[in-house]
């Protein structure tokens, strides 16, 4: 079942900023499925005393179930498929039984030197 | 009390590194490590349900936007993603409390947009609350004048009577290109290495850093024995002190070729010596005692061991 689904249009003002994302299970399940991308990956940027040069954006995402953090996947790849269960997760993230409660993800945007499109869909399962 | 070289700084592909937590252990036994730090970015979850024999100490990297925190030892309860600017003394002293160690890794490196966070930016005012600092961060530390940026930093807080450490850490995420050599950390234990008594020597700021000799010492204010991060009252002591022989076989490849051994109070000199080994008696002034050697490696002349303080009330 898709919990959550966006688009986002992001750029340089939103640099090193965290974007939170809430969402509630009104039951257990027993997985929960996040698919994350971001492009462009790679940016031009100017630097004062260098010039142009190439730098790349980095946006990560993190999880937490109520007062549980359950981890981040501070990872360069901009095409990310992250998946939380009870028995396994993906790496970054706890081993954790995807209860009812309040959920939350976070976006955190560690360089956004450009305009920059981020796609992202929560599912649940089981 | 023996040292023991312990990594304190290790990443695994739970964030960016390419090791799975099996073989960083593996390449941590392999290399010499006594016991080790796990410090992936912004998450523990790499050595979930760990109960191997090989000491591993759990943390994290809290990779913010104003620095890299090094955090190990607590439960980890506490969420990186609440730490500020405005926060900053605030959150260090909970951490404290709540069992924590931290440091300060790599202040001095490149930083936004090319790494964010990785050059400190953070206004820190309660320096006691740190830590220590990572003054040597990767391989071949002593090439870096990032290192050298990190080693005034630490001295200056001292020199304002602030109670910190140093560290050498590998920010092992791979293996090195060939060749290329890290510094090791070289903590106090009682007796056995465990990853509590990792945290306790990294609490106490019980280490030295070095890039291959040890050092071996002793010092006495009457039958007290003191160590690494102890505080002491201003009385005489007397201090016997060697550097050795690396015992890592890979630091082999790195000759040191020793200059000069100095024993520091408050940065003036109280003892040097062109041997490697050196003895003093005396009455320190109040501020702190530290140990360190320079020589030759790599055709340079740089600080090759740099102890972290006795403190002197």
């Amino acid at each position: 079942m898709l919990v959550y689904k966006n688009e986002m249009r992001i750029g340089p003002k939103d640099d090193r900023s965290h974007r939170k994302i809430p969402f509630t299970l009104h039951r257990p399940y027993k997985g929960l499925q996040i698919a994350f991308s971001y492009t462009p990956k790679q940016t031009a940027v100017e630097i004062a005393g260098i010039g142009e040069t190439a730098a790349d954006n980095l946006i990560t995402v993190s999880l937490a179930c109520e007062d549980d953090y359950i981890g981040a996947y501070h990872n360069p790849n901009p095409e990310q498929v992250l998946r939380i269960a009870g028995d396994a997760s993906s790496p970054g993230f706890i081993r954790y039984p995807v209860r009812a409660g309040a959920w939350e993800l976070q976006l955190a945007m560690h360089a956004v030197l450009s305009e920059v499109l981020i796609e992202l869909a929560v599912e649940v399962f089981g | 009390m023996r040292y023991v070289p312990v990594e304190t700084h290790a990443h695994t592909l739970h964030s960016d590194g390419s090791f799975t937590f099996e073989a960083l252990v593996e390449q941590a036994k392999t290399f010499g490590y006594a016991g080790l730090m796990l410090t992936d970015h912004n998450t523990r979850s790499a050595a979930e349900g760990y109960r191997g024999d090989f000491p591993v100490l759990g943390g994290e990297e809290w990779t913010t936007f104003y620095g890299h925190l090094l955090v190990a030892g607590d439960a980890g309860n506490t969420d990186w993603r609440t730490l500020l600017p405005e926060n900053i003394d605030t959150v260090l002293r909970q951490l404290k409390v709540n069992g924590a160690v931290t440091g300060m890794a790599h202040p001095f490196a490149t930083g936004w947009p090319f790494c964010t966070g990785c050059r400190w930016e953070f206004p820190v005012t309660d320096w006691d609350a740190v830590g220590y600092i990572e003054i040597w961060n990767r391989d071949e530390p002593q090439e870096q004048q990032a290192s050298e940026d990190a080693f005034g930093l630490w001295l200056a807080k001292l020199k304002e009577g602030y109670r910190i450490a140093v560290s050498a850490g590998r920010d092992w995420h791979r293996p090195e290109k060939s060749g290329r050599l890290p510094a090791v950390s070289y903590l106090g234990m009682q007796d056995i290495v465990s990853a509590e008594a990792i945290r306790k020597a990294m609490a106490k700021g019980n280490l030295y850093i070095t890039l291959g000799p040890t050092l071996g010492y002793r010092l006495q204010q009457g039958e007290r024995s003191l160590y690494l991060g102890d505080v002491m009252e201003q009385a005489p002591v007397m201090l016997e002190a060697q550097i050795g022989k690396t015992e890592i076989e890979a630091l082999l490849q790195r000759p040191v070729s020793h200059v000069v051994f100095r024993l520091l109070n408050n940065e003036t000199v109280l003892k040097e010596s062109a041997d490697h080994a050196l003895q003093w008696e005396g009455v320190p002034a109040p501020g702190y005692l530290r140990l360190e050697a320079a020589g030759e490696v790599s055709s340079q002349i740089c600080r090759y061991l740099i102890s972290s303080p006795i403190y002197v009330r």
